[in-house]
């Protein structure tokens, strides 16, 4: 499925005066793309996200679903749900309610009004594809760890099979485990053919293993869209707009900042590698980087969860 | 203090003539106030509705000597006065609600409140406790709102509508709402207990306040005035 924004407002009332939250967004969401939406907080990001899940009306401009116009002049909604964007706000474990776990996952496939056979199937599929066995359907989702209920809530919109997944800062205040294991599923779910993902954080770390597309937000306008590297090479401007560089640009920015000339379009640790190997054997011994161990240092283990 | 005079004022006025006299101070308030008319006028414009519904139904309903005749609908004189009356009445007790409302923040109503309960605990009355009770139910009504909001959302991106033929089965539809809030209030009433404590609250323990509340000439003046308004209303009648 296709999203097209079209000169988007949104503004928020706030005690009689209108908050504007996004100004003249144009965006095209093209099938089976890894987007990440960043900025940093009250940039709009959320907003935008409910925007092009049809859960908020924009006060201008308007959006359409593979062409379709989403709302009419009167502000009615034109297509009617279907599943077909499924969205996980934050902390989407709030959204638990049922019994039990097999319950809360099909409440998603109920609503689409399938048979019981299939929406029995949907549930097992989904807890299966967030990594939770099929013995917990039977438990209280109110029992469970964090990172349990977020894969439990995970999987109730899963289950709706969309075709756009849009999750909001999925891996806010998960450990570890808990952010690779949503990270696994976010790459598992895009591996499917056609299935687009929308991801929102302001986690550049996570957002330059992920994405391939990359769109900037600030004070609610897209300052900035492009691959990672694109967005990369303007590193220190990041920092402008309230963001935090990977931990790898920001390596690359600090040597920089003090003489060398690296290229910030690596972004990947074999990339910055490579970029800093040739860097180092193209000048005779750099006098700061105590080098010799520079090999090792450079291989460290998986990065760093960096907020 | 005050407003609660101007109410028995208010109620005890005889006829429209006094109501609307006993009005005016309330609406030289709100000019004093310095809040827009405008703000006044959207908080007021969706009771206007009601309050022509009082005045016509009064003045239908109530019989006596014939005014105006439609067909079989009569408009008699001492409905049409009894009418105006509540009218009015209904009206001034909101405009001075408003008023008080909008300028002063629940906080310091709550804190009113306290000191005015204060000969309670005397009678070993938990005054603290439910003045305390009080603000944190006023703090948490806009969280609750917005809590409510978000959830409904969450639950609107899996198909969720308020929607059933039976009042049960709409019952029924809201649990996927209620239950969620419900868990993250309690979640919510448990950490601000912990918070609570942590900075030292101690239940029945005599706290200080930022803001401490004084009577001054103008706060005695008000009230009594507002004592007199209300006495001369009475005896008037």
């Amino acid at each position: 499925m296709e999203v097209l924004l079209k000169g988007v407002n949104f503004n928020y009332q706030l005690g009689g005066q209108e908050l504007a939250a996004l100004k003249d967004i144009d965006l095209v969401i093209h099938p089976g793309e890894l987007l990440a939406i960043t900025g940093e907080g009250g940039s709009g990001k959320s907003t935008l996200a409910q925007v092009i899940a049809g859960l908020l009306k924009p006060t201008g401009g308007q959006v359409y679903w593979d062409g379709q116009p989403l709302w009419s002049p009167k502000g009615k909604r034109l297509i009617t749900w279907q599943g077909k964007v499924g969205l996980a706000l934050q902390q989407p474990e709030d959204q638990l309610f049922a019994e039990t776990v097999g319950e809360d996952v099909a409440f998603g496939p109920r609503n689409l009004g399938l048979p019981p056979e299939e929406v029995e199937k949907r549930v097992k599929e989904a807890l299966k594809k967030v990594g939770l066995s099929e013995e917990i359907c039977g438990c209280s989702p109110f029992i469970l760890s964090g990172g349990q209920k977020r894969r439990v809530a995970l999987a109730g919109i899963l289950a709706l099979d969309p075709d756009i997944l849009i999750l909001d800062e999925p891996t806010a205040g998960l450990d570890p485990g808990g952010r690779r294991q949503v990270i696994h599923i976010i790459r598992e779910f895009h591996g499917r053919r056609g299935k687009t993902v929308i991801l929102i954080s302001h986690n550049m770390a996570e957002v330059s293993v992920l994405a391939q597309r990359i769109i900037v937000l600030h004070r609610g306008r897209i300052v900035l869209s492009g691959t990672p590297a694109d967005v990369f090479v303007r590193g220190g401007q990041l920092e402008e707009w309230g963001l935090l560089p990977p931990p790898l640009t920001r390596v690359l920015l600090e040597l920089n900042r003090k003489g060398a000339d690296l290229n910030l379009a690596a972004f990947t640790l074999k990339e910055v590698e490579e970029e800093l190997w040739s860097w180092l054997s193209g000048r005779k011994r750099c006098p700061h980087l105590a080098c010799g161990g520079g090999e090792n240092s450079f291989r460290a283990g998986p990065l760093p969860a960096w907020r | 203090m005050g407003i609660l005079f101007y109410g028995i004022g208010i109620l005890g006025a005889p006829g429209p003539g006094g109501t609307y006299l006993l009005g005016i101070p309330s609406l030289v308030a709100v000019a004093v106030s310095g809040l827009p008319a405008r703000f006044l006028w959207r908080q007021l414009r969706p009771l206007i509705l009601f309050l022509v519904i009082i005045l016509i139904l009064e003045a239908l309903l109530i019989p006596g000597a014939e005014l105006v005749t439609l067909g079989p609908l009569v408009v008699s004189r001492e409905g049409l006065y009894q009418g105006l009356t509540a009218a009015g009445r209904v009206l001034f007790l909101l405009v001075a609600a408003f008023l008080l409302t909008a300028t002063t923040s629940p906080l310091d109503l709550a804190r009113g409140l306290e000191s005015l309960l204060k000969p309670g605990r005397k009678l070993k009355l938990p005054v603290e406790e439910f003045s305390l009770m009080l603000t944190l139910a006023l703090r948490f009504v806009p969280t609750l709102l917005e809590e409510a909001e978000r959830i409904s959302k969450a639950q609107a991106a899996r198909g969720f509508t308020l929607e059933g033929r039976n009042l049960l089965k709409k019952g029924m539809s809201l649990l996927p709402l209620v239950v969620p809030l419900f868990v993250s209030t309690l979640r919510r009433a448990e950490d601000l207990a912990q918070a609570l404590e942590a900075r030292g609250y101690r239940p029945g323990s005599v706290r200080t306040s930022l803001k401490t509340l004084e009577m001054r000439w103008p706060d005695y003046i008000f009230l009594l005035s507002t004592l007199l308004l209300a006495t001369t209303a009475f005896i008037w009648r």
